[in-house]
C-alpha cells in the first residue's frame, strides 16, 4: 500500500456513496477518515437526513458486515453484546453473539438508552472486544461505531458521559441539506429510488481497508505539527468561556485524524491543511462551555474557529 | 515568503498567521498566479513538513515562475529555497534547518581564516577608521539605516573604511550607489586567465557594465559584484545576499565564488552589521523623542510652558490691593442701630435700652444691700443723684411714646457712665 493507492481507493469510495447520498460530502468525508483512523464518530442531526443511510452506503461500499442497534430506554447490555443461552440439545451454554459483533455497527438514537447500556459499548469501542459471562470475544476488524442522535429531543434522552464521548474519535453534525440538495434527493426518490435496497458496489474489501489503517498510521507527522496540534487543543484548557477542555486523547485523534486526510490526498506526510479541518470534528464533543458562555449562544465550533485564528500555523 | 508577500501587497490574498499554504493556494484572487503557488506550496510543503529533498530542475523552473510573481509587484530577494538552482539533494543539508541562515557561511569564513564579528559601535557611531579596521558587511536589505547612520556610513567610507554592501543598490546609500540592471543565472568571478570560478544563482538584480569600479565577479553579462573607491575608503558592491544564506552557499561552485569576492578586500576580520546597528542611539531625550515621532508634541509641550510660565508671571506681577481694615463688627452693629433709631425718631427707645443695660450690669455688680445708683455713683467718683436721676430719666424714656429732644445728651451721659463703669471693673 502506497498513498497513491490509498488515494485512489479512498477517492472510489467517496465517489461510489456520493451515488447514493447528495450533497454530504463532508459527512461522508469524515466518516471515511473515521473508518481509516480506527476511530469511531458520532453524528448528531435532526430525522430524516440520512444518517442511517450514510451508515448502511459505507458498510455496503466498504464491503463489511453491518449491524444496526436501535436504543430505546429498555434495551439491556446483553442487547448489544449477545448472551449466552442454553442449547437443550447439546445440553450447553451457547454464546449468541449481539448486533455489536458487525463490523460497521450502527447505533441509532444513543442516547436513548441508559447509561448501563451505553457503557456496554465502551469495552467494544475501546479494545475492540466484548467480555460476556466472563469470556473476552473479539470483535471482527475493522470495527466502527456510528452512534447517532437526535439534538432537539431531550425528554426520555440519556446524554453521553464525557468517558463514552470522548471514545468518539470524530463528532460530525449533519445539517439540513440546502434547497438544490433536498430537490435532487426528493428527485432521485420520485426516479424509484430505494433506500432499503442500495445498488451500490463493494469497493474495496475489509483486508484492504486494514492495510489502509495500517499505512495510515505510518504516515509522517513533523514535530512541527505536533507542536501545531498540541497548542490547538491546549487552548481549549486555557478557553475562559470553556470550563472542561479537551483532554490528549483530542490531542491524539486529530493527528490520527490528519494522517489519514493526508494520505487520502496522496502524501505521507501531514500538513497544517490536514490537521485545521479535523480540529472541530475532534474537539466539539470533547470540550464543556462554561454555563455564562452557553447562555450567551456559544457553542463550541464557535470557540474553536477562535482557537484556530488564535494559533500560528507553523511556517518556514 | 517573499511570494506570499509579493501577492499579498498585490492585493491577490491576504497574509495572516492563522492561514496554512492550501488556505493561501484557495484565497488566491489571481488565477496566474495561482498555479504557481500552488506548486510552490507543495514543494515548501515537502522540503517542511515532509523532510524530502528536492529536484533541481523543478526547483529551478518554480523559482523562476515565482521570481517572475515577487518581480512583477516589487524587486524582492526570493525565498531562499527557490534561489537555488542546480543544487545537488545530497548536499542540502542546512545545520539549522533554516535555509535562509548564515551559519554556513560563518564556518566557511572561519576555515578560510576570517573571523565573522560585529560592529564595535552602532554604524552612526562608528569612529574613524584606521589602517586595521576590519572591513563592514552591511546587508541593506536587512539592516535598515536612519538618515543620520546613512550619512556618518558615507563619511566613515570616505575617511578610509572599506564596506561591503549587499543588496539592491536603490537601498544603499545614494552615493555609493552604482547602476542596476537584471542579470543572469552564473556567477563568475574572473581571478586570472587560468582561474575562473563559477556558480549558480537565481536571476537576480545585478550591476551593469556602466557601474563606477572594478568588476569583481559577473553574471552572464552583467557584473554581480563590483569594488570601487570613495574618497579614501571602498566599496565591494554584492546585487544579493544569497549567497550568504546557507542554501545559497551549499550550492555547490558557490562558496569558492564568495571567499573569492570577499577576497578582494583582503580581510582578516569582517565585522556583520545587524539590525539594530542601522539606527543609532538618541544622544539625548529630545532626539529620542523626536525619533519616536513626538516631536511635534514636544514642541507643542514647550510652547504651552512658555504661555504658561507668562501667564503666572503676568498674574504675579500685579499690583495686590491693601487688605481692607478689621473692623469690630459689634461696633459697626451698634452704630447702624443707632443710626437707625435716630432716623426713626426712636432716640428715647435707645435711651431706655442703654439705661436699662446699665443697670442690669451694674444690679449684677454691686451688692444685694446696697443700692445701684449709690453703688455706680460710689465707682465711678459721680454725684449720686445726678446718677439716680440720670437712671430715672432712662427709666421713664421705657414708658413715653415721643421723645423729649434731649435723647442724644442723655445717650451720651449714659455711655460715659458705663465705660467709666466698665473702666472701673
Amino acid at each position: 500500500m502506497n498513498e497513491s493507492q490509498f488515494e485512489a481507493t479512498f477517492d472510489r469510495l467517496r465517489k461510489e456513496i456520493a451515488r447514493v447520498i447528495v450533497g454530504q460530502e463532508d459527512l461522508v468525508t469524515g466518516l471515511l477518515v473515521g473508518l481509516f483512523a480506527r476511530g469511531h464518530v458520532l453524528l448528531e442531526g435532526a430525522p430524516g437526513l440520512g444518517k442511517t443511510l450514510v451508515a448502511r452506503s459505507l458498510a455496503s461500499v466498504s464491503g463489511c458486515s453491518f449491524k444496526r442497534i436501535q436504543f430505546t430506554p429498555d434495551l439491556m447490555p446483553s442487547d448489544v453484546t449477545g448472551s449466552s443461552i442454553y442449547d437443550k440439545e447439546r445440553a450447553a451454554f451457547t454464546f449468541i453473539p449481539g448486533p455489536v459483533f458487525g463490523q460497521i455497527l450502527l447505533s441509532d438514537e444513543i442516547n436513548r438508552a441508559p447509561a448501563k447500556t451505553q457503557s456496554s459499548l465502551l469495552e467494544a469501542m475501546q479494545e475492540r472486544q466484548v467480555t460476556v459471562d466472563g469470556t473476552a470475544r473479539a470483535l471482527p476488524l475493522p470495527f466502527m461505531v456510528i452512534a447517532t442522535q437526535n439534538p432537539v429531543e431531550s425528554q426520555g434522552t440519556y446524554p453521553l458521559p464525557e468517558a463514552q464521548l470522548d471514545r468518539f474519535l470524530f463528532k460530525l453534525t449533519v445539517p439540513d441539506p440546502p434547497r438544490d440538495v433536498e430537490i435532487g434527493i426528493v428527485k432521485n426518490h420520485a426516479a424509484g429510488f430505494d433506500p432499503t435496497h442500495l445498488d451500490l458496489n463493494a469497493s474495496t474489501n475489509p483486508d484492504e481497508i486494514l492495510a489502509m489503517q495500517q499505512f495510515a498510521q505510518g504516515v509522517r507527522v513533523d514535530d512541527q505539527i505536533v507542536a501545531y496540534v498540541v497548542d490547538l487543543v491546549r487552548r481549549t484548557r486555557e478557553d475562559r468561556a470553556i470550563e472542561l477542555g479537551a483532554s490528549p486523547r483530542a490531542s491524539i485523534a486529530m493527528m490520527k485524524a490528519a494522517q489519514v486526510v493526508a494520505a487520502s490526498q496522496g502524501r505521507n506526510f501531514v500538513t497544517p491543511d490536514d490537521v485545521k479541518p479535523t480540529a472541530k470534528p475532534v474537539m466539539r464533543h470533547r470540550v464543556m462551555l462554561h454555563p455564562d458562555a452557553q447562555l450567551q449562544g456559544l457553542t463550541p465550533d464557535d470557540r474553536i474557529d477562535e482557537m484556530l485564528k488564535a494559533v500560528p500555523v507553523p511556517r518556514l | 515568503a517573499a511570494t506570499l508577500r509579493a501577492l499579498d501587497r498585490k492585493g491577490a490574498l491576504q497574509i495572516a498567521r492563522d492561514r496554512t499554504n492550501g488556505e493561501y493556494v484557495r484565497a488566491c484572487q489571481d488565477e496566474a498566479a495561482k498555479i504557481t503557488l500552488k506548486e510552490l506550496v507543495r514543494e515548501v510543503d515537502r522540503v517542511q513538513f515532509g523532510a524530502l529533498g528536492t529536484e533541481p530542475d523543478r526547483v529551478r523552473t518554480l523559482g523562476q515562475r515565482a521570481a517572475a510573481i515577487v518581480r512583477a509587484v516589487l524587486p524582492l530577494a526570493l525565498l531562499v529555497l527557490l534561489a537555488c538552482g542546480g543544487m545537488d539533494t545530497r548536499k542540502l543539508r542546512v545545520p539549522t534547518g533554516n535555509p535562509t541562515g548564515s551559519e554556513v557561511f560563518e564556518r566557511v569564513m572561519t576555515a578560510q581564516g576570517v573571523r565573522l564579528g560585529r560592529p564595535p559601535k552602532p554604524l552612526g557611531l562608528l569612529e574613524k577608521p584606521g589602517p586595521d579596521t576590519p572591513p563592514i558587511l552591511v546587508d541593506f536589505g536587512r539592516v535598515p539605516l536612519d538618515e543620520d547612520t546613512e550619512k556618518h556610513l558615507v563619511q566613515w567610507v570616505r575617511e578610509g573604511g572599506t564596506l561591503i554592501a549587499v543588496d539592491q543598490p536603490h537601498r544603499w546609500p545614494k552615493e555609493l550607489r552604482p547602476s542596476t540592471a537584471v542579470g543572469g543565472e552564473d556567477v563568475t568571478v574572473q581571478q586570472s586567465d587560468a582561474a575562473k570560478l563559477e556558480g549558480r544563482l537565481l536571476p537576480g538584480l545585478a550591476f551593469g557594465l556602466e557601474s563606477k569600479g572594478t568588476v569583481v565577479a559577473t553574471t552572464g553579462n552583467e557584473a554581480f559584484a563590483v569594488l570601487r573607491t570613495y574618497g579614501s575608503g571602498q566599496v565591494l558592491g554584492l546585487a544579493t545576499g544569497d549567497l550568504m544564506t546557507n542554501i545559497g552557499i551549499s550550492v555547490p561552485g558557490n562558496a569558492a565564488v564568495l571567499v573569492a569576492i570577499l577576497g578582494t578586500v583582503n580581510p582578516r576580520t569582517i565585522d556583520v552589521a545587524s539590525e539594530e546597528d542601522g539606527t543609532t542611539p538618541p544622544s539625548n531625550p529630545f532626539i529620542a523623542l523626536s525619533r519616536a515621532g513626538l516631536g511635534l508634541g514636544l514642541w507643542h509641550a514647550l510652547a504651552a510652558t512658555a504661555i504658561l510660565f507668562l501667564a503666572v508671571g503676568i498674574r504675579a506681577t500685579k499690583p495686590i490691593p491693601d487688605r481692607p481694615a478689621r473692623r469690630r463688627a459689634f461696633t459697626e452693629h451698634v452704630g447702624a442701630v443707632g443710626a437707625l433709631y435716630a432716623r426713626a425718631r426712636l432716640g428715647h427707645v435707645a435711651v431706655a435700652a442703654l439705661g436699662r443695660l446699665l443697670e442690669l450690669r451694674a444690679r449684677a455688680r454691686a451688692p444685694r444691700t446696697q443700692d445701684v445708683a449709690s453703688w455706680l455713683a460710689t465707682r465711678v467718683g459721680r454725684d449720686p443723684e445726678e446718677v439716680r436721676a440720670l437712671l430715672h430719666k432712662a427709666e421713664l424714656a421705657r414708658k413715653d411714646t415721643v421723645p423729649i429732644g434731649d435723647e442724644t445728651k442723655t445717650l451720651e451721659e449714659l455711655s460715659s457712665l458705663y465705660a467709666a463703669m466698665e473702666k472701673t471693673s
